[in-house]
């Protein structure tokens, strides 16, 4: 793997975790690395892009920003370092970014796409952003939806446009035409250690079942939780109180109006069976889908 | 009349520097050079802290030109000169003392600077203030005096955003002149106000804090540190230091994207820290 690795997902589909399950993985140590100090930073940070580019994204018009993207993520790529070079994204793959695709295949080795069941993530995203369930599986439905888009000053984000959560997925999935290994946060939860197995594997990341088992050990959703109540957390919402709330598969489908679930489910329903999600049911339907 | 410290010139600016030190995308910096390109509006030279030469793109404007020339070029200007430039503003307390509020969390110092400004603060500089080494301590230059404001946050302070031009075509943020009754002296650093980022939910925590604990927060508000190059590190080291030792200082920690720069402006006021 000498290229960057995209850890790629719509928000609050498990990427926080994946990320902490590999920062475990990667150290060695006696103790849980810090939630604060995870591998794979935000390709989309602001203050990456001014110092890469040189130039202040702030002050600068966004289609000047989206215009340089592809070339900033081909310096990522490029920067010397421990391989893989993990970064985290929430964009929705594009191809044409005047004539570019966001994401340069020629420095990709390789997209670990994270997904979640769209009811959950309706009601993990509904909390996050402090926005009503209906506001936001309208949001998941909307081609225009953005994550920082900077109504409200200088967000330390770029901009990142998401487009539907089925629009999301299928640039990825069926786009992209990256080599892509897709992670289910239901598979996550109901075997850590055989999911991070499988992609350590991916990722070409030596690690003994010992190491596996320690690193899914020290990334415990109490774990996580604990330290952001000790010691708080840099990435957490301004607008809600904890990142890590409740890490359950389901939760959505206790939080969220029945109505609102059809309506995902109308929405979402082909991509939904594509990934292997019921939308009239929590978690993964058997067969898990093979990545 | 004075001579002028710093001559800005249009004249033709080469495609990249000879050796370079630094590189990135669009910028190349060695010891008393630096390079940026700036697509569809000019590439800068920037040379012995005295020269600046703009080579414009045909369809450049001079809000943009000026947009641009007011970031890196003039942090590289300053770091070859040996001032600190951070990403800061400033606002007057008196006819010779300043209050820098310097930082990169919730709302940005240009925010708070215009915050203060409807109530009734004169300011000094936004985006980029200059510290600079003074007979008697650390003293802030006067500068841009203009905060770039989505509308929605011209709104919050009362402002109709119609009536503020957008310096540069397609950016979703409005130029607000600060003051226009600047003046050029410099003045002494007697307050910092230092926005660090809180890891934890919840308004913005004030404290005063010594100047051990507010070296950190002030060196992480050097703008564009990479362009300090040569000797200019120990001289900007010495003026920090000293803009810590003859100030009272208040640490701001508060989430990051948490933008109340009203509120934060009267708690600021009311505790005496601006």
């Amino acid at each position: 793997m000498t290229g960057a690795v995209w850890l790629a997902s719509y928000p609050r589909s498990g990427n926080t975790w994946t990320r902490a399950l590999l920062t475990n993985l990667l150290r060695t140590g006696g103790e849980s690395a810090s939630i604060n100090r995870l591998v794979a930073p935000n390709v989309s940070t602001r203050s990456l892009f001014d110092r890469v580019t040189g130039l202040d994204s702030g002050y600068l018009p966004p289609a000047t920003v989206r215009r340089l993207r592809p070339e900033l993520h081909e310096a990522l790529a490029a920067v010397p370092g421990p391989r893989p070079r993990l970064f985290k994204v929430h964009d929705a793959w594009e191809g044409d970014i005047d004539g570019r695709p966001l994401f340069p295949p020629a420095v990709t080795s390789g997209v670990v796409y994270i997904t979640r069941h769209p009811v959950d993530v309706a009601a993990s995203l509904a909390h996050h952003a402090a926005r009503s369930f209906a506001d936001t599986v309208r949001q998941m439905e909307s081609e225009d939806s953005y994550l920082a888009r900077g109504t409200r000053g200088v967000p330390v984000q770029l901009p990142q446009r998401l487009s539907t959560w089925s629009g999301h997925v299928r640039s990825w999935l069926r786009d992209s035409g990256l080599p892509v290994h897709i992670v289910h946060y239901e598979a996550l939860s109901r075997d850590p250690e055989r999911e991070l197995t499988t992609l350590a594997s991916f990722l070409a990341i030596p690690a003994t079942p010992a190491d596996v088992t320690r690193a899914v050990d020290f990334s415990r959703f109490e774990e996580l939780r604990a330290q952001e109540s000790d010691h708080g957390f840099r990435e957490g919402s301004a607008r809600a109180d904890r990142f890590f709330r409740r890490g359950r598969v389901g939760t959505g489908f206790d939080e969220l109006p029945a109505e609102l679930i059809r309506v995902v489910g109308e929405a979402h329903g082909e991509v939904m069976a594509e990934l292997g999600y019921d939308p009239t049911r929590p978690g993964l339907s058997p067969p898990s889908p093979s990545a | 009349m004075a001579t002028p410290d710093v001559r800005v010139a249009e004249g033709s600016v080469p495609e990249a520097l000879d050796e370079a030190a630094v590189a990135g995308l669009r910028f190349q910096a060695a010891p008393g050079r630096y390079l940026l390109r700036a697509d569809g509006v000019a590439r800068y030279l920037v040379t012995g802290g005295e020269r600046v030469v703009i080579d414009r793109e045909p369809r450049a404007t001079d809000p943009a030109i000026w947009t641009v020339l007011l970031g890196s070029p003039l942090a590289a200007l300053i770091h070859q000169r040996g001032g600190v430039p951070l990403v800061a503003a400033a606002v007057e307390d008196d006819e010779r003392t300043a209050t820098l509020i310097a930082g990169a969390a919730g709302p940005s110092p240009s925010a708070l600077a215009a915050a203060l400004a409807r109530r009734g603060r004169r300011t000094l500089t936004t985006r980029v203030a200059v510290l600079a080494a003074g007979d008697d301590g650390a003293v802030v230059m006067p500068g841009e005096a203009r905060s770039l404001l989505t509308d929605a946050e011209c709104r919050r302070l009362d402002l109709e955003p119609a009536a503020f031009p957008r310096p540069v075509r397609g950016l979703p943020r409005r130029a607000v002149p600060l003051d226009p009754r600047r003046d050029l002296a410099p003045r002494l650093v007697r307050r910092l106000v230092l926005l660090e980022v809180a890891e934890r939910p919840g308004g913005a925590h004030v404290e005063l804090v010594d100047a051990g604990l507010a070296l950190g927060p002030l060196l992480r508000s050097v703008y564009r540190p990479e362009l300090s190059l040569g000797p200019a590190p120990a001289i900007q080291f010495r003026t920090l230091v000293s803009a810590l030792a003859g100030s009272r200082t208040a640490l701001v920690r508060q989430p990051m994207n948490d933008a109340s720069p009203g509120k934060l402006a009267d708690r600021l006021l009311k505790g005496g820290h601006a």
